[in-house]
């Protein structure tokens, strides 16, 4: 989910029609997103994460406009002509920057655009940053896929190169800075350096503008130059780029910007991206085209519309939709980056109908019902021991090796390990229940006495044959605290249990690092260890803080 | 199956679709990971090819995710997830599905309201309204799968699939506020034994 910051009244002039709090809820309730919060003008919207489109409120807007019938069919964007070009050099290549923990890809994509004729006041800048920070945070990972620099134009001479330079060889005096510095300075010693440096650590070159003066117009995707300056109430012209690692998400984002600007009133003007190899215009406003049938949109939604109705239901969602014969050719917006299939095409047909406005009917699917013969027994045993006053429980899967083994008096078996826990104490999965019963006795030790419970759940240990290299392992383990706890309690349990499931479990003498000696078995099952029971040491007791005796069996329930 | 995915990932394969684009990585798909949602295992269980077609099927999930944990949130929880596989299966059927569901659990107040899954299109939250905090909540998150995401187990017929928060559901039923509420290794035993279990209406 995405939540955007903005205003209700500069939304309600966007959209050229008052509501109230009340009625805006409702409006993007229909739509799939929602309010949050309003407090005074300030109010908090979550979208979905499909519609980065809306990420600005003049997007938003755009979408509430035609959602409500004032501005219906697809938007039309234009570039009014090509400015100037922007060659991209392939030493970019060698830039190589984190897009996640484990891999890393070369910077080596750029779009760029102009747009000019803006008036700007201190709330449309504002609006500007947020929508930019938002992008970086969202959509581009927070920078790991993607860098947008906006610039006031008149600084700047055309044309333009995006390069790798050696980090030394750098020198530019970034925006909040008093001095000239070097790339590596600027990772070392600017705040955003150091707060995005790990981007571009390790790396010998990093990535610059540079214009048709040499000037070094920024180093993306960290700051931009102090000389270029900042958008203030004065600008009437921006540059825009955006640079990255994959180039359909930078024209996405290029695209989102341009149609927020022109919205502003600006006109947008184009660059040549040049490419080694291929040349690239941006921004890119081309629309995308499908063809559907009428007949799937019942079959997706199962209401029939009439192509009359359908196009009216599209035209609400911004696109433009034409009958011909029983398909409808269906035109939908650059900037709507979830038109994957027809699918989508239909779902938009849906909300710009109201799901609050189907007649939901239950499917005529018909099946016999069932459960699996393993939770049958599962529920049964569970039964069973409830039957002889036992208490239930759920404990978590996720443990550490003191609870699991030394906790237990025992050496830890192999496990499934977690590397990168948030929680370090939650840095691995359980391979044996007992030491989870015992966990919520610790919990429980102020509470009353005796305390009779169990618990029947999976377990998971490491099995090199897998296709997910480890197995689940369903188990029961049960543990009586109480002060005349003995073996034979465990024992009554467990012959109870026995001879309720028709299985002959035995039990032969056995020592456990965490029993007592002598007072412990294996239980087995035609001669087979599937368990063991006895009574708990001292030293385990002590060690989860109480005062009683325990005793207690566990049982693995692969036999079953 | 991982050349299949990586084709309809990237171009949409055989669906029709223009794809996710971009560059879908086997190695980092093999890294093993514990679910952090029960569609993963509804996947799984369409790669075994077990599915007797029609058929509904759920099952209940441990889930998993890597966050501190605070007072409202732990590192796992459970899900309950459903599909149905059948012929000619919409949105309205879905729809209908639901609002049974919640018959069941004493809800009729309840609004559908579009929401996005990768997985599904269309998508639907299911909201119902709790009387006492006079708000709306959503409980039940479903869809229909995507052409893409059936694709690689070859599954023709249309699925609708619903999920929902378990321990979620339980805090509602037992009149609580927090999953820590009613779930975890620190409830008390006294609670848990007292508590009535035999209802004569939810």
């Amino acid at each position: 989910m995405v939540v955007i910051d903005t205003k209700f009244n500069l939304l309600q002039n966007l959209v050229g029609k008052k509501f109230t709090e009340k009625e805006l809820v409702e409006i993007l309730f229909d739509m799939g997103f929602e309010l949050e919060e309003k407090v005074g003008d300030d109010i908090k919207i979550e979208l979905t994460p499909e519609r980065s489109d809306c990420i600005s409120t003049y997007g938003l807007a755009r979408a509430i406009r035609a959602y409500l019938g004032i501005k219906t069919g697809l938007p039309k964007y234009a570039v009014e002509r090509m400015i100037s070009t922007c060659k991209v050099d392939s030493s970019l290549k060698q830039v190589l920057v984190p897009v996640n923990p484990e891999e890393k890809a070369p910077w080596q994509y750029v779009v760029c655009a102009v747009v000019k004729g803006l008036e700007f006041d201190d709330d449309r800048i504002k609006e500007v940053i947020r929508v930019q920070e938002k992008l970086h945070q969202t959509y581009l990972r927070k920078r790991r896929k993607g860098g947008i620099g906006i610039y006031p134009l008149d600084k700047i001479k055309m044309p333009i190169t995006f390069t790798a330079m050696a980090k030394d060889k750098i020198k530019f005096r970034p925006l909040e800075a008093n001095k000239v510095m070097t790339g590596s300075e600027i990772l070392m010693k600017h705040s955003a350096g150091r707060e995005y440096s790990y981007l571009l650590e390790g790396n010998k070159n990093y990535p610059v503008f540079i214009d048709a003066n040499t000037n070094i117009l920024s180093m993306p995707p960290i700051i931009n130059s102090h000389d270029t300056g900042k958008v203030d109430e004065t600008t009437k012209d921006i540059f825009i780029e955006c640079t990255g690692v994959e180039l359909e998400p930078l024209l996405v984002t290029l695209n989102i910007l341009t149609t927020m600007f022109a919205d502003m009133g600006g006109k947008v003007h184009g660059f040549d991206m040049l490419y080694s190899g291929k040349k690239i215009k941006t921004p890119d406003f081309t629309t995308r085209k499908r063809t559907i049938n009428l007949e799937e949109i019942d079959q997706l939604l199962g209401i029939k519309f009439s192509a009359k109705d359908a196009k009216k239901l599209l035209e609400k969602m911004m696109h433009s939709a034409n009958l011909k014969g029983s398909k409808l050719e269906v035109e939908s917006p650059s900037f709507r980056v979830d038109m994957w299939h027809a699918v989508d095409i239909i779902d938009d047909i849906g909300r710009a109908y109201g799901y609050n406005n189907m007649k939901p009917r239950f499917p005529n699917v018909n099946t016999i019902g069932n459960i699996f013969p393993e939770t049958k027994i599962k529920d049964d045993m569970a039964d069973v021991l409830a039957g002889l006053g036992l208490v239930e429980i759920f404990t978590e899967a996720l443990t550490n090796e003191d609870d699991q083994y030394s906790k237990m008096n025992t050496r830890s078996v192999p496990y499934i390990k977690i590397p990168h826990a948030v929680e370090p104490s939650l840095n691995m999965v359980r391979t044996w229940l007992t030491p989870c019963l015992f966990r919520s006795l610790n919990f429980n030790r102020s509470n009353r006495y005796p305390q009779e419970i169990f618990e029947i759940a999976d377990v998971v240990i490491p099995d090199k044959k897998a296709d997910v290299k480890s197995k689940n392992v369903t188990k029961l383990s049960m543990l009586i605290a109480d002060l005349t706890a003995n073996f034979t309690r465990a024992k009554q349990v467990l012959q109870a249990l026995s001879e309720s499931m028709e299985v002959q479990l035995e039990v032969k003498a056995k020592d456990y690092d965490w029993f007592v000696s002598g007072r412990s078995g294996a239980i087995t099952l035609n001669g087979k260890e599937v368990g063991y029971i006895g009574e708990f040491h001292p030293q385990v007791i002590l060690n989860w803080g109480l005062e009683v005796p325990v005793v207690g069996f566990e049982i693995d329930l692969s036999f079953l | 199956m991982a050349r299949k995915v990586k084709s309809v990932q990237e171009t949409g394969g055989k669906t029709g679709s223009t794809g996710h684009g971009g560059v879908w990585n086997p190695e980092l798909a093999k890294e093993l990971v514990l679910r952090t949602h029960s569609t993963a295992t509804t996947f799984r269980y369409f790669g075994t090819k077990k599915l007797e077609i029609p058929c509904k099927y759920f099952y209940l999930a441990k889930v998993f995710r890597n966050e501190a944990i605070d007072a409202t949130h732990g590192a796992e929880f459970h899900q309950a997830e459903g599909f149905i596989v059948g012929d000619g299966l919409t949105l309205v059927d879905l729809m209908g599905f639901v609002k049974e569901f919640y018959k069941k659990l004493g809800i009729t107040k309840i609004r559908f309201k579009p929401v996005f899954n990768p997985y599904t299109e269309p998508s639907l939250q299911a909201y119902y309204y709790d009387e006492d905090a006079k708000k709306w909540y959503a409980l039940i998150n479903s869809g229909i799968f995507r052409p893409e995401a059936l694709e690689p187990y070859g599954i023709k017929k249309s699925v609708i699939a619903w999920g929902m928060g378990l321990d979620r559901m339980a805090v509602i039923l037992n009149k609580k506020q927090r999953m820590k509420d009613i779930a975890g290794g620190h409830l008390s035993f006294d609670w848990l034994k007292s508590r009535p279990t035999i209802k004569s209406e939810l």
